[in-house]
């Protein structure tokens, strides 16, 4: 195989698999510059759509379409639900607290799972039967060609539903200013349910996207989430395209030093991307400085 | 004060006259156990519960020696730490006899000391690391063909039945994925110098939790190996045959023990592929008119009968009774009066023993009581054997 065909390679695996972190980024970036809320029940609750999808897919015969509609509906409704019943009530938490409250909600989640569907290893099917597409001497998989349009397209319905419909346009009102949002009469407790449920659907998207690669049991996220963390670390923690941009950097770049560099010191390499970027910019490559006026 | 002393020095001598080790009454023993029933090896979960199944139907048969078998089990999440927190409460607030199985090659290795120092025997540790039998001192007796070894068996067959020219290994970077490693390179070099033409293509590892083995499967198809050898977890292999398939690369695969997962073998991607097995399996597992008769019975007998919610998970079942079954067959040796140098002495008799779940159980040589392993291939009608007992 050609030089160029190893790139093509490289750059579609790392493609399909960073559509995973940049959903999974896009998720986590969308709910703390709107709420300040590092959420690491964000996995979890991706987890917890999944094993919805599962659940009707399998139990109910439901087809495979209507079953991934109905678990990121689930997945957004219980989004919703935990901003009402937990992080509303503790809203006057330092942002501490409110970390650790999402820390003990993934703890929650995990346990739910495991009681509800058990913690044997499922098989999740693909959106599409697999088949080899042959690509500039590359092998590529139709499952991944499609699993990183299928992202791509989440993407564009997230940019379009902030950038063109009022719901858009007041959850970046209350992520910039949310007393000043009030004020002015928007109704921000509503605004928050939207983006907890927003989250929360784009962490199910990921999750979905990523189990038919793997096996569906409750810790199935743990690697995406921490590196859904680093993608948004990257692109920096307020900025949606930033996001993105991270999500399939990390995706392609984790393959290249794998293969160019060292196996070993592929699983470090990320954390160490964290640690140069919060050295040498720490607001991301497309997040802005938050500047503070004393 | 003199009758005072009188009566304690009495006292002692009528108790220590009865001394008996802890866990065992007239009418019971006390066998410890600890597993994962949550977190990211659940799984093997089933092998505890397999295990108290066995008990139960001991039981109702009328026990050893009049005595009932009582299994005190605890959940450990996988988590080492959370292992020996057990290990320590099984022994000190529980008092068990002996333990039996335990889930888990860095949580037994983490409990050893302690299983060790309190000079309680160990029977069956649920894991392929060769540690155990090799620092028994002569407490631990391991019956699960160790890592190192079947990957020794694997590769012989690779190159001699199937014409491997060219073997790689892919492996979790730890005791479990490096002792297959360690089997490979050995044997690949005896291989070689027997006059067979054959190489290791390459050594690709992953890191535990990893879900991107994108590389892994790049570096694997780069190095053009003919044949996989597979020491991971579940996860990582699903992910792994998944990439093989985009890639459309189709090694043969050769998978230990470890990975044979129902939900791994309905993937696609590993018919063909060869998994080994250290106990003989039933015909719900290799098909009817395949399965070994002992292993039949048992599956019948003890699963369905006693733990019909495991009955799906047959290999992982059959497994949690083969590690309990040096267990009884020394507890019968034994006799009525039951002490742990008496298990242990019953356990060291054992040999050559072929009517129970393993094709050859000794410990007359050293504590590693099972040095084989049969080849299994997967086929669109299930697993199927394609080998005899290969032995070392």
């Amino acid at each position: 195989m050609s030089g160029f065909a190893d790139l093509l390679q490289v750059l579609v695996s790392g493609a399909s698999v960073g559509s995973v972190y940049a959903l999974v980024a896009l998720g986590l970036v969308l709910l703390y510059r709107t709420t300040r809320i590092l959420n690491f029940a964000h996995g979890d609750l991706g987890v917890l759509g999944t094993f919805v999808a599962y659940t009707l897919l399998r139990q109910l015969d439901l087809p495979f379409g209507l079953s991934f509609l109905l678990a990121l509906a689930a997945a957004g409704a219980i989004g919703g639900l935990v901003y009402l019943l937990l992080v509303r009530p503790a809203k006057n938490q330092s942002e501490l607290g409110l970390l650790i409250l999402t820390l003990g909600l993934a703890l929650a989640l995990g346990g739910l799972d495991a009681l509800l569907f058990g913690t044997d290893n499922k098989v999740v099917p693909t959106l599409v039967a697999d088949r080899i597409v042959r690509l500039g001497g590359a092998s590529l998989s139709l499952v991944s060609l499609v699993t990183a349009a299928f992202g791509v397209v989440l993407m564009l319905a997230l940019w379009a539903l902030l950038g063109f419909t009022k719901l858009g346009v007041a959850m970046r009102a209350v992520a910039q200013r949310e007393d000043v949002a009030e004020a002015m009469g928007l109704p921000v407790k509503r605004v928050l349910v939207a983006t907890w449920a927003a989250s929360a659907v784009l962490a199910a998207a990921a999750a979905l996207l990523f189990a038919p690669t793997t096996l569906l049991n409750p810790t199935m996220m743990l690697d995406p989430l921490s590196k859904g963390f680093v993608a948004a670390v990257i692109g920096g923690m307020n900025s949606l395209p930033g996001a993105v941009v991270g999500g399939y950097l990390l995706g392609v770049l984790e393959l290249l030093v794998g293969i160019y560099v060292s196996l070993e010191f592929k699983a470090s390499f990320a954390f160490l991307v964290v640690v140069l970027v919060l050295v040498l910019r720490p607001h991301g490559l497309l997040g802005r400085a938050e500047v503070k006026r004393v | 004060m003199k009758r005072l002393l009188a009566l304690v020095t009495l006292g002692a001598v009528l108790a220590f006259g009865h001394a008996q080790d802890p866990g065992v009454t007239d009418t019971q023993v006390l066998i410890g156990n600890w597993g994962p029933q949550s977190g990211p090896a659940a799984a093997w979960g089933t092998v505890g519960t397999a295990v108290d199944a066995y008990f139960q139907y001991i039981n109702d048969q009328g026990g050893i020696h009049g005595r009932q078998l009582v299994l005190a089990t605890r959940d450990d999440g996988y988590d080492p730490a959370r292992t020996v927190a057990a290990v320590r409460e099984l022994i000190d607030r529980e008092g068990v006899f002996a333990f039996v199985a335990g889930v888990g090659t860095a949580n037994g290795l983490a409990a050893m000391p302690l299983i060790q120092r309190a000079g309680v025997p160990w029977i069956g540790p649920a894991t392929g690391s060769e540690e155990f039998a090799e620092n028994s001192n002569g407490l631990i007796f391991a019956t699960f063909t160790d890592y190192e070894v079947e990957a020794i068996l694997m590769t012989r067959h690779a190159v001699t039945e199937l014409g491997s020219k060219n073997i790689a290994i892919f492996y979790q970077n730890d005791g479990y994925g490096q002792a297959g490693l360690r089997g490979l390179e050995a044997e690949i070099e005896r291989l070689r110098a027997e006059g067979h033409d054959v190489t290791v293509g390459d050594r690709v590892s992953y890191e535990r939790g990893t879900t991107n083995l994108g590389v892994q499967a790049l570096r694997l198809r780069g190095a053009g190996a003919d044949s996989v050898l597979m020491f991971s977890d579940p996860t990582a292999a699903a992910n792994l045959v998944n990439e093989f398939q985009r890639l459309d690369y189709k090694p043969q695969m050769l998978a230990t023990v470890t990975l044979l997962d129902p939900s791994l073998l309905s993937n696609p991607g590993m018919q063909g592929a060869l998994f080994s097995v250290f106990l003989r399996l039933p015909s719900v597992i290799v098909g009817e008119g395949n399965g070994d008769p002992i292993a039949d019975a048992l599956y019948r007998d003890v699963i369905v009968a006693y733990a019909p919610q495991i009955a799906a998970d047959p290999f992982r079942a059959l497994a949690g009774i083969a590690f309990a079954e040096p267990l009884v067959l020394a507890l019968e040796a034994a006799g009525p009066d039951l002490t742990r140098a008496g298990l242990v002495a019953a356990l060291e008799q054992i040999d050559g023993y072929q009517d129970g779940l393993y094709h050859n159980l000794s410990f007359a040589n050293g504590y590693k009581g099972n040095n084989s392993v049969m080849l299994l291939q997967v086929t669109p009608q299930g697993l199927r054997p394609v080998s005899g007992w290969l032995e070392l």
